[in-house]
C-alpha cells in the first residue's frame, strides 16, 4: 500500500453531515473541512516504524516474526479435543513432488500457503500440492471438504476435486468434494470475487459463479450446473464448528459425523441411507446427543460400540 | 483516500476472532499509524502514545475469541485507545502535562513540509486552533476528519448519541473557520 493511501488530507466530509446548516454556510464550512487537513502530518509514524512495532507486538505476543511457509495449526473442535499438528510430507525431493496436509478426523486444520493464501480443511479432508507452488504455478488438487481465502496475483489458482476444476485469481470460496459421496459430487459455493467452475475433462464446460451462488459437477453431467443462490452457512458453517445439514441423505451425515468426530457409525438398517435430513447445531455438545436427535427424526435406534455407534 | 472499506474491517475482524494472524497483522500495519497520532493527541508523547497503542493491540489479540462481529472493529480500537489514553492521563497527570507542543512541532522525520513559509504557519496554526477546540467537539472533530470513522462510529466510541457527533462536528468546523478568518484578515493587514 503507498504512503498516498494513507494520506489523512483526503478524508471526504461524511454525507449528510451538514444536514440542515444554510447552503452557503456549507460551502464554507466545507472549506475547512478541506482546509484542516494540513494539521496531520502524514507520515508522522513511517512505514519503518509501523513495521518495528509490528515486530515487537510479536515479541511480546510470543509469535514468531516470519513463519516458514507453509505452516498449519490444527484447531481442536471444542474444548475436549486437543489440538495437534498434522503435516504429512510425502517425498523427499525438492522440485515437483508433491507435499500433502491432512487434517485428521476430529480436527480441523489451516493452512498457510506460500502464496499468501490460507486454506482451511474441515475434517477428513486432504489437500495435496507441489514443491513449486506459489513460484510456477497455483495448483492444488483436494480430497474432502475446505475453505480458500485465495490472495490476488495474476497467476491463477486452481483447485482439482473428484474431476472438477474451480479456477480464480483472488476470492473466497469453498469447495465440498468427499471421495465417499455416493454420487461423487463436488459443490461449489462462492463468497467473494469470481470462479471458473468446469469439469477437468472439458474446460470448455465452464461456469462462471459469483458472490453467493453455487454450483454442482458429478460424473454423468456434461457440464456443471447453472449457479444458484448459495446459502453460505450452510456450506461453511462447519468453519465456525456449526454442524449444518440441509436435505443432506443419512449417508452423507453420518460420514460428516464420522469425520468431525472421530467416532464410526455403522448403519444396519437396510434402505434408510438414501432418506434426506435438514437440521442446524450452532452447537454441538458431542457426536451422541446429535446422533440420539436425528436417530429420533428418522425412526432409528443407536447403540455404543468400542469406537462409535451402531445405527439400526 | 483509500480508507480500509467497512467490508475489509469485517473480514479482519472475523479472521482475527478465528485466530489468522495474517489478518491480524494486516490491520496492524493499516491502522497503527492513525491509531499512535490519535493517542498523541491527549498524551503529547509519543512513547507513551505509541506504548497505549501497542497494548490496545496485545489486548485484542488475547480476547480475539470474544470480538463482536456486529460491532465495528475500528470503533473498538479507537475506544480502546481513548479509555487508556485518559487513563493514562488521570494516573499521571504529573507526567503528561498538556503543553504546548503539536503534532507539526513534534515532526521528526517530515523533510518535505518547509517551516517558515505560509502553509507551515497554517498548519502549526490549524493545530493549535484544533487543539483548543472544546474536548469533545475535538475528539469527534478529529475522528470523522482524520480517521474516517462514520457517525455511528465516533458515537461508539464517545458513547454518545450520532445526532451529538453531528453537532460536535458541525460547531467545531464553525469554530475553525471564524479563527481561520480572524487569522486571515491578521494576515492581510500585516
Amino acid at each position: 500500500m503507498s504512503d498516498e493511501n494513507k494520506n489523512p488530507n483526503k478524508i471526504p466530509l461524511p454525507e449528510g453531515a451538514l444536514e440542515g446548516v444554510d447552503s452557503r454556510e456549507q460551502k464554507s464550512l466545507r472549506e475547512v473541512w478541506t482546509l484542516a487537513g494540513v494539521a496531520e502530518p502524514n507520515h508522522f509514524v513511517s512505514p519503518d516504524e509501523t513495521g518495528d512495532a509490528l515486530e515487537e507486538l510479536h515479541i511480546r505476543l510470543g509469535m514468531e516474526g516470519k513463519r516458514a511457509l507453509p505452516t498449519n495449526k490444527i484447531l481442536g473442535i471444542g474444548r475436549w479435543l486437543a489440538a495437534a499438528v498434522a503435516l504429512i510430507v510425502i517425498g523427499w525431493a525438492f522440485f515437483g513432488i508433491s507435499q500433502s496436509v491432512t487434517a485428521p478426523n476430529g480436527q480441523q486444520a489451516e493452512v498457510y500457503l506460500a502464496d499468501g493464501s490460507v486454506v482451511e480443511l474441515n475434517s477428513g479432508a486432504e489437500i495435496r500440492f507441489n514443491r513449486l507452488f506459489g513460484y510456477t504455478n497455483r495448483d492444488i488438487t483436494l480430497s474432502g471438504e475446505a475453505y480458500f481465502h485465495v490472495a490476488s496475483s495474476s497467476e491463477p489458482f486452481r483447485v482439482y476435486a473428484n474431476g472438477t476444476v474451480t479456477e480464480v485469481t483472488g476470492t473466497r470460496f469453498s469447495i465440498r468434494s468427499w471421495p465417499d459421496d455416493p454420487e461423487g459430487k463436488t459443490n461449489i459455493t462462492v463468497l467473494e470475487g469470481e470462479v471458473r467452475f468446469y469439469p477437468e475433462s472439458d474446460p470448455l464446460k465452464a461456469v462462471k459463479l459469483n458472490k453467493e451462488r453455487t454450483s454442482i459437477w458429478q460424473p454423468g453431467l456434461d457440464k456443471p450446473k447453472d449457479p444458484e443462490p448459495a446459502n453460505i452457512e450452510t456450506m461453511t458453517g462447519w468453519r465456525d464448528q456449526k454442524f449444518i445439514f440441509y436435505e443432506q441423505s443419512l449417508s452423507e451425515i453420518f460420514n460428516e459425523i464420522e469425520r468431525r468426530f472421530d467416532v464410526k457409525i455403522e448403519l444396519q438398517r437396510s434402505g434408510v441411507a438414501g432418506e434426506t435430513l435438514t437440521g442446524y447445531y450452532g452447537e454441538v455438545g458431542d457426536s451422541e446427543s446429535l446422533l440420539e436427535d436425528i436417530c429420533t427424526v428418522a425412526g432409528l435406534n443407536y447403540a455404543k460400540t468400542a469406537n462409535g455407534y451402531r445405527v439400526y | 483516500m483509500k480508507q480500509p472499506s467497512k467490508e475489509q474491517f469485517e473480514t479482519w475482524a472475523r479472521e482475527i476472532r478465528r485466530s489468522n494472524r495474517r489478518a491480524f497483522d494486516a490491520l496492524f500495519r493499516e491502522v497503527y499509524p492513525g491509531m499512535v497520532r490519535f493517542a498523541f493527541r491527549y498524551l503529547n508523547n509519543r512513547a507513551a502514545a505509541q506504548d497505549i497503542v501497542q497494548d490496545c493491540f496485545v489486548a485484542l489479540w488475547k480476547t480475539r475469541n470474544r470480538i463482536n462481529e456486529n460491532r465495528s472493529l475500528k470503533s473498538y480500537l479507537y475506544t480502546m485507545v481513548r479509555n487508556r489514553a485518559l487513563n493514562m492521563l488521570r494516573d499521571h497527570s504529573d507526567l503528561y502535562v498538556s503543553h504546548d507542543t503539536s503534532l507539526y512541532h513534534q515532526d521528526t522525520a517530515e523533510p518535505d513540509i518547509p517551516d517558515e513559509d505560509e502553509n507551515g504557519e497554517l498548519q502549526s496554526k490549524m493545530n493549535q486552533w484544533i487543539d483548543e477546540l472544546p474536548g469533545r467537539q475535538k475528539e469527534a472533530f478529529q475522528l470523522s476528519r482524520f480517521h474516517g470513522l462514520d457517525h455511528d462510529e465516533i458515537a461508539e466510541v464517545m458513547d454518545v448519541s450520532p445526532k451529538t457527533v453531528n453537532n460536535h462536528i458541525v460547531a467545531a468546523l464553525s469554530s475553525l473557520r471564524s479563527r481561520y478568518e480572524k487569522h486571515n484578515s491578521e494576515v492581510t493587514n500585516r
